[in-house]
């Protein structure tokens, strides 16, 4: 980018140093829940985007309806959020064109992570979980960093309450540290419901979180859409 | 062209003895094959019609239109290869463009026939390329400094004109013009009179089928390069027509 | 001996005077320096409100720009794009003027290949959020927050890009001051015509809402504009002048 620049600075590993009084980040917040199951998936996020203590919007959801059997939730830094999407979006539309069918939720989950680390040195500042069915028809939940490492976990929870739900999820949905605990796999109901009660916990002690929730069901028959008021304040 | 097959032909950048550049004349022959493009400059602006001739049935109608917008204020007319024609366009809008952006108002008409005079004559001195077989009829309209036209052609010549005509039928559309007192003239004026010529130099033996197009920049249009308004049009087509019947009646006497 | 430099001249803060002398050292040293880029804004403008009302959106700032110590006023903030679209713009005076030479450099382009197709606002705003995350990820930043509104399909339409390029949609939004300010007052006008705001009472919250930054702003002006966009087009008014009430501050 800078290859014009006559003599790159030492300090900066070569790379120039750009930066001083600008800052590009900014955390707008967030939260993403995702559960998946034997034949389904399904991910929740908030619909408040807001800066510090100021609320941009009480309507944006934080989901991205990818494919038919995918759905990628992003949270963090807004810009970098909706950029990400909008790449991977020209990603799998051109894929579709090359291969005639839609990708896969796998290809998708890698496409991802390739998508993030290509920008390990100026990332983007953004929390993601991608939810879907794969191709053996069984629910599937992958969870990012922000530079692209990844790994398939049966639910996760990130963003801003990411860390206040994701020890609950362990506890109810994982069943850790419960001595018998019942490991039949969790139905479609429970986790909807159980979403939902996260996000209504969540607003009562995250400020981030409010004004409503966006969940989506992935099945093998498509998306379901779900819409729930949260308090306001 | 007595020259013709004698060598000097092949290349631009090679003169013949005789001190002609034969690609250039060439390409002036590939805007004679091109229906006739009309520009006419009165009191208060400049009109410009084409015709636009229909070489085929399954065109959609208004495809391949032959006037342009360069800039708000500029509009163009052009005769020859339409692809050729379109490049020259996109150069005077790229042109224009910068020279807002560098100086805050809308390019003068002057300086954006010379840079793309300049553009275009570049075309006329190397042997690895070939001119634009393109003329650019270009106008436009302010209240202060009046109507001003002008034609650049594949050479990169670039004169001013009160009214021009370039195509085929250019020499017959230029003996029309001489016979208005065309500084006297209004565009609303005008704009009969350019369909009525556009109707009389179209050959219907030979070019079936045509479109009129017809455009304006002038006092009426806020100085905008802009189509007629269609009752306009619709007016003057009209009028083309009657002029021509009321003519062949005369013929019939 | 360059690491050295090098490490002395990133950790100084911003000095326009070594920017600006001719002497050779400084000429020197910019060679070597990265180059400079935008590290914060000069001229500033205040708060841009907007809001959607029943059958079309409202957008309102006062006019003016300043400095920490100069004030320039009159300056109209608010533009119309096209018949459908308008925008406002706060934060660098000078990157909203470049802002709206580019702004119009497309539309010409558009009016002149589009022949009658105008673009839509939510085009202009995802275009500007675009234009904005480059300059961001660039480090070269477009210091401004934006309000992109207009009729989109016959709806009224409201885009927010800020100058990192953080874009989203909404029916009332206000840069700057009025974020803390003015949103409270906007929601409550929509939220107690349930969602039908009519104009009136749009303009009069747009006006209260300019009247409390003009109260507690040193940088805000009293002149003012509101542009109004309907299915009938965009109608900017203005300059007018925000009534005040300064008596109390006279004892």
């Amino acid at each position: 980018m800078m290859s014009h620049e006559p003599e790159p600075s030492p300090t900066t590993c070569g790379a120039p140093l750009l930066q001083r009084g600008f800052d590009p980040y900014r955390d707008n917040a967030g939260t993403l829940v995702g559960i998946a199951g034997e034949d389904f998936a399904v991910i929740g996020s908030d619909l408040r985007l807001s800066l510090g203590f100021s609320i941009f919007s009480r309507d944006q959801s934080k989901l991205f309806k990818l494919t038919d059997r995918a759905v990628l939730g992003s949270s963090g830094c807004w810009a970098d959020c909706v950029s990400l999407n909008k790449f991977l979006e020209i990603r799998l539309k051109t894929y579709g064109f090359e291969h005639n069918q839609p990708m896969s939720t796998k290809a998708i989950a890698q496409c991802c992570s390739t998508m993030l680390y290509s920008r390990r040195f100026f990332p983007y500042f953004a929390w993601n979980i991608l939810a879907g069915i794969d191709e053996d028809g069984k629910g599937a939940i992958y969870s990012y960093d922000p530079v692209g490492n990844f790994e398939r976990v049966p639910y996760q929870a990130a963003g801003n309450s990411g860390p206040q739900v994701l020890p609950f999820l362990d506890s109810i949905v994982g069943k850790k540290n419960q001595s018998n605990p019942d490991k039949a796999p969790i139905t479609k109901e429970r986790a909807i419901n159980l979403i939902k009660d996260i996000f209504i916990s969540a607003a009562e002690r995250d400020i981030t979180v409010g004004d409503g929730t966006h969940i989506i069901v992935i099945t093998k028959d498509g998306l379901e859409e779900i819409r729930l008021d949260l308090r306001k304040d | 062209m007595t020259s013709i097959g004698t060598g000097y032909d092949l290349s631009a950048s090679q003169f013949s003895p005789d001190g002609r550049v034969f690609q250039i004349e060439y390409a002036l022959k590939a805007v004679e094959n091109s229906g006739t493009a009309i520009a006419l400059r009165g009191k208060d602006g400049v009109v410009f019609a084409v015709e636009k001739l229909v070489t085929s049935k399954l065109y959609e109608k208004g495809s391949n239109k032959r006037i342009f917008t360069v800039d708000r204020h500029v509009g163009c007319a052009v005769a020859g290869l339409l692809a050729d024609a379109k490049q020259m366009i996109e150069t005077a809008a790229k042109e224009a463009a910068n020279y807002r952006n560098e100086y805050g108002c809308p390019v003068p008409i002057s300086y954006l026939k010379d840079q793309v005079a300049l553009y275009v004559h570049a075309y006329t001195l190397y042997s690895a390329i070939r001119p634009y077989g393109a003329s650019v009829l270009m106008g436009t309209y302010n209240k202060s400094e009046g109507s001003k036209l002008y034609c650049v052609e594949p050479s990169g010549t670039c004169y001013g004109y009160f009214g021009c005509a370039i195509g085929k039928a250019k020499q017959t559309a230029k003996t029309e013009m001489e016979k208005l007192k065309l500084s006297t003239l209004t565009c609303r004026e005008l704009v009969k009179e350019a369909a009525k010529i556009i109707h009389i130099v179209h050959d219907e033996v030979k070019d079936k089928d045509f479109e009129l197009e017809l455009s304006w920049v002038c006092e009426e249009s806020n100085g905008l390069h802009q189509a007629v308004p269609e009752a306009l049009h619709d007016e003057a087509e009209a009028f083309a027509r009657q002029a021509m019947e009321d003519d062949s009646d005369e013929g019939e006497d | 001996m360059a690491l050295m430099r090098d490490a002395i001249f990133h950790s100084e803060g911003f000095d326009p005077s070594s920017q600006m002398s001719p002497c050779a050292e400084t000429r020197n040293q910019s060679l070597v320096a990265p180059r400079q880029r935008t590290q914060e804004p000069t001229y500033m403008s205040g708060s841009v409100i907007g809001l959607c009302y029943e059958n079309g959106v409202l957008l309102a700032a006062d006019m003016g720009a300043t400095t920490r110590f100069t004030r320039i006023p009159h300056q109209p903030r608010i533009l119309k794009i096209n018949e459908n679209t308008m925008i406002g713009v706060s934060g660098d005076f000078a990157d909203f003027q470049y802002l709206e030479k580019i702004i119009e450099a497309k539309m010409i382009d558009e009016e002149r290949k589009n022949e009658g197709f105008q673009m839509k606002p939510r085009s202009l705003y995802v275009y500007l959020s675009r234009l904005l995350y480059q300059r961001r990820n660039n480090f070269n930043p477009l210091w401004t927050n934006i309000i992109v509104t207009g009729m989109q399909d016959g709806k009224p339409f409201m885009g927010v890009v800020d100058m990192i390029g953080t874009a989203f949609e909404t029916n009332l939004y206000s840069t700057g001051f009025g974020n803390y300010l003015g949103m409270g007052v906007m929601r409550e006008a929509v939220e107690k015509h349930d969602g039908k705001l009519p104009l009136q009472a749009a303009v009069e919250a747009l006006q209260s809402v300019l009247r409390v930054l003009y109260y507690r702003n040193t940088a805000a002006f009293p002149d003012y504009q509101i542009g109004n966009c309907t299915a009938s087009g965009v109608k900017i008014e203005g300059p007018m002048r925000i009534d005040s009430e300064w008596e109390i501050a006279k004892h």
